[in-house]
C-alpha cells in the first residue's frame, strides 16, 4: 500500500522530539524520512568543520535515537527511509573523509537498524568533474562494497540518489543523474552482495535542475526505486518547495501527473515521501501545521493516481 | 484590522472558496460577473459575498452596466481599474471619464491598480508602477471627476517584478491605499502564485511580504487584502484547491494575529516585559520603543542582570513571577522561540512571540 511521508528536517532536532512527531502524525502522515544529516550539516562538512556528535559511542547514539523510536511508536509513525550525513567525500579533506566513511556512515546504518529503517540514502562520491565518470564509478563501488557486511548484519539497504553539481553558478548533472548510470551502480552492487541491498532514491527536484524527464527516469530505474524525495523548484535553484507552487498556467511547473503515472507503471508500492523542509521556514511559524496538512493532502491525492 | 478576501479566478474550485472565510470578501472580474452571479444559488447567500469588481481597462472601454449594477446589488463596494496594458495615464483618464457616471451612481470606490510595462524581454517601470505617481494620479482623478471615492489597489506581485522595495512602495501608496492584491512570483514572471513559495537556498524568502504586512500594521491599515493567485488555481489540480485555500486562511490568521500584537503591546493595563536583550530587542525598540517601551527586559545571561540596554533594565526571568498573572504581557524577543517558550511554560508563564521580520 502506498503511504505518505515527510522528512523530519525542518522540525527536528529544533523541536522537542515528541512534539515534532505529534505534529507529523496530526497532519496525517504515516511515515517519516529521518534526517540524521541534521546532526552533521553539509555546509559544515564542505568547510571542514566537524562536530563530535557521531564521535559519541554507539551506545550513546542509540540511547539518543531511542527517544525518536519511542515518539514514533507513541504516535503511530514508522520510518520509511533515512538520510545519512553528506557529503561523504570532499576533495582534499582526507582525514574528514576517513571519518565520514569509516565512522559516521557505519554508525548511521546501525542507527537505521535501531529505528527500523529499511532504506538509508547515502550520497555517492562526487568526483567526475575532476577524475572522470569511470573513476567516480570505481571508487563509489569500492566504498559501497565495504558496507555490505554491515548492511547484512543490520538488515538495512542503501539507496543511491540522483545528484547535481555546481560549476560556477551553473547547475550541472552529477553522479546518478543519468538513469542508465544509476542502473549500472545498483545492479553491480546487488550482484556483488548476492541480494537486493541497494536501491535508488529518486529526487524529483534534482531531476528538474538537470532537465531530465522524470517519467523516462522512472521507467528505466523501475523496481530499483525504493525511496523518493518529492519536491519542486523553479528549474534554477534546489529550492525543495511545495509542489504546484511554480508556474502560472496549467502545464507549467513539474508534471506530477506524469510522475505518478510512471510510478504506477513500474509498480511502485513504497512511500510518497516529501523533502520540503524549507516550507517550515518560508511560511510563517504559525502556519507550520497547515503547511504540513497541505503537503499531506497533496500526497494523499497522488496516491489516488498510482 | 484588514479585511481578507479572495479573487475568483477562472478555474478555481468554487466549493473550495465557498467553504472558506475568505469568501466573505470575494472579488470577480466584470467580464465574468454575469456568469458568476447567475451561478450563485440560495445556499451561497451570506457565504459568498461579492465585494469587489476588477475592470480590465485596456480591453473594456465601456463597463457592462448590467453586470456592474447586479454586482452592486449583490454587495460589491469597489471596482479595481486594472491598468495592465495601458501605456499612458491619459488612456486611464479617458476610460474613467467614460464610465464615472456609472461608478458614481453605484457608489463604488474606484481603485487604480499599479502595473508595469513590458519591453519584450522584461518588465520595466511605466506610468502606473510607482506609489507616489499612483497617489498623484488618484489626486488628479478626484479633482477631475469631482469624486473623492477613488483610491489605490497595490498589487504586491506586480511591484515585485520590478525589484521594488515593497515596504517603501506600500508606504508610498498608504495615503490612498484601500486594497492590497496579494500574490507572489520569482521577480521575473508574473505567475501570481501563492505568497511565501518563492525562496532561495533553504527556505529564505525571496519576496518581502513580511515587511509589507508590517507597514500595514504600523499604519493601522484597515482596507482589503485580497489573494489574487490565479497561477495557483491554474497549476494545482482542482481536488487540491481546498488545501491551497486553507494555506491562504493560515496566512490570514497569522497576519490577523500580528495585527493584535500592536493592540497587545499598547495595553496599558498590563506590564509589558520582553524576553531577550539582543538584536531582536533592539529591532523592537527601533519600531515600537518610543510609543510602547517595555517595563523591563529579562534574559538568561546572569551577567546582564541589573544592567540597562537602550534605557531598559535587564532582570532575571524569575522577576516575571513578581507580576500578578493577569497583569503580565510577556513577549519573547529572541529567535529561539521554542527553547525560551519551554522555559516560560515550565515557570507557568504565558507568553507571545515578537516576530521582528515584520518590522526590521
Amino acid at each position: 500500500m502506498i503511504t505518505v511521508g515527510i522528512q523530519t528536517k525542518g522540525l527536528l532536532p529544533e523541536k522537542n522530539t515528541d512534539e515534532a512527531f505529534k505534529m507529523i502524525h496530526d497532519a496525517g502522515f504515516d511515515c517519516v524520512d529521518i534526517n540524521i544529516d541534521t546532526f552533521l550539516k553539509n555546509s559544515d562538512l564542505y568547510s571542514g568543520k566537524l562536530n563530535g556528535f557521531f564521535s559519541e559511542s554507539m551506545d550513546n547514539l542509540v540511547e539518543y535515537f531511542l527517544s525518536y523510536r519511542v515518539a514514533m511508536e507513541k504516535h503511530g509513525i514508522r520510518a520509511s527511509q533515512m538520510h545519512a550525513p553528506y557529503p561523504v567525500r570532499v576533495e582534499g579533506r582526507d582525514v574528514q573523509n576517513n571519518y565520514m566513511q569509516g565512522e559516521v556512515i557505519p554508525k548511521s546504518i546501525v542507527i537505521a537498524e535501531v529505528l527500523g529503517v529499511p532504506w538509508v540514502v547515502i550520497h555517492p562520491f562526487k568526483m567526475q568533474y575532476r577524475y572522470g565518470k569511470e573513476r567516480e564509478f570505481q571508487e563509489n563501488i569500492e566504498y559501497y562494497k565495504m558496507l555490505v557486511p554491515i548492511l547484512k548484519q543490520c538488515k538495512v539497504g542503501i539507496c543511491l540518489e540522483n545528484l547535481y553539481e555546481a560549476l560556477g553558478n551553473r547547475i550541472v548533472e552529477g553522479v546518478c543523474a543519468d538513469p542508465e548510470e544509476a542502473v549500472r551502480y545498483i545492479d553491480t552492487l546487488n550482484d556483488y552482495a548476492g541480494e537486493e541491498l541497494f536501491g535508488f532514491c529518486l529526487d524529483t527536484g534534482h531531476l528538474q535542475l538537470v532537465n531530465r524527464d522524470p517519467a523516462e527516469f522512472i521507467h528505466i530505474l523501475g523496481h530499483r526505486i525504493k525511496a523518493l524525495h518529492l519536491h519542486e523548484n523553479d528549474g534554477t535553484g534546489d529550492l525543495h518547495q511545495l509542489p504546484y507552487s511554480f508556474g502560472s498556467v496549467a502545464g507549467e511547473g513539474q508534471d506530477w501527473n506524469r510522475i505518478m503515472k510512471a510510478l504506477k507503471d513500474v509498480g511502485f508500492a513504497g512511500t510518497l515521501s516529501f523533502e520540503t523542509f524549507p516550507t517550515m521556514n518560508s511560511f510563517p511559524r504559525s502556519m507550520q501545521k497547515c503547511v504540513l496538512e497541505t503537503i499531506h493532502d497533496i500526497g494523499t491525492y497522488w496516491t489516488t493516481l498510482i | 484590522m484588514f479585511k481578507a478576501g479572495i479573487q475568483y479566478a477562472a478555474g478555481i474550485d468554487f466549493d473550495a472558496v465557498r467553504n472558506s472565510i475568505l469568501s466573505k470578501n470575494t472579488e470577480i472580474y466584470v467580464s465574468e460577473a454575469g456568469k458568476i452571479l447567475e451561478s450563485l444559488g440560495d445556499k451561497d447567500k451570506g457565504i459568498i459575498n461579492i465585494k469587489g469588481l476588477v475592470w480590465k481597462v485596456a480591453q473594456e472601454r465601456e463597463l457592462y452596466s448590467d453586470s456592474v449594477r447586479n454586482a452592486v446589488n449583490a454587495g460589491a463596494e469597489y471596482i479595481v481599474a486594472e491598468t495592465k496594458g495601458l501605456d499612458t495615464v491619459d488612456k486611464l483618464v479617458a476610460a474613467v471619464d467614460n464610465n464615472i457616471e456609472l461608478i458614481k451612481e453605484c457608489g463604488l470606490c474606484l481603485l487604480v491598480e499599479n502595473s508595469n510595462l513590458y519591453n519584450g524581454n522584461k518588465y520595466i517601470y511605466g506610468p502606473f508602477s510607482e506609489g507616489k505617481k499612483l497617489c498623484d494620479i488618484v489626486e488628479g482623478l478626484r479633482k477631475r471627476v469631482h469624486y473623492d471615492n477613488i483610491g489605490i489597489c497595490a498589487d504586491i506581485g506586480v511591484a515585485n517584478l520590478l525589484g521594488s522595495n515593497l515596504k517603501s512602495f506600500t508606504k508610498d501608496c498608504m495615503r490612498y491605499l484601500a486594497l492590497i492584491h496579494m500574490n507572489d512570483n520569482d521577480g521575473v514572471i508574473d505567475s501570481a502564485q501563492m505568497p511565501f513559495t518563492f525562496t532561495v537556498g533553504r527556505g529564505t524568502r525571496a519576496t518581502d511580504i513580511f515587511r509589507v504586512i508590517g507597514i500595514l500594521i504600523q499604519y493601522d491599515y484597515n482596507g482589503y487584502v485580497v489573494f489574487n493567485n490565479r497561477g495557483t488555481w491554474e497549476v494545482t489540480p482542482k481536488q487540491l484547491h481546498h488545501s491551497m485555500v486553507r494555506l491562504l486562511e493560515g496566512m490570514t490568521a497569522e497576519w490577523q494575529k500580528e495585527y493584535r500584537f500592536k493592540e497587545a503591546i499598547a495595553d496599558r493595563d498590563k506590564i509589558l516585559v520582553l524576553f531577550g536583550g539582543g538584536n531582536m530587542f533592539r529591532d523592537y525598540m527601533i519600531s515600537f520603543g518610543d510609543k510602547y517601551p517595555p517595563e523591563f527586559i529579562v534574559d538568561n545571561d546572569k551577567n546582564s542582570w541589573g544592567q540597562e540596554r537602550l534605557g531598559i533594565t535587564i532582570k532575571s526571568p524569575e522577576e516575571i513571577l513578581a507580576i500578578p498573572e493577569d497583569k503580565r504581557n510577556v513577549w519573547i524577543c529572541n529567535m529561539n522561540y521554542d527553547i525560551i517558550g519551554k522555559q516560560l511554560e515550565s515557570m507557568g508563564i504565558e507568553y507571545n512571540c515578537f516576530i521582528d521580520q515584520y518590522y526590521i
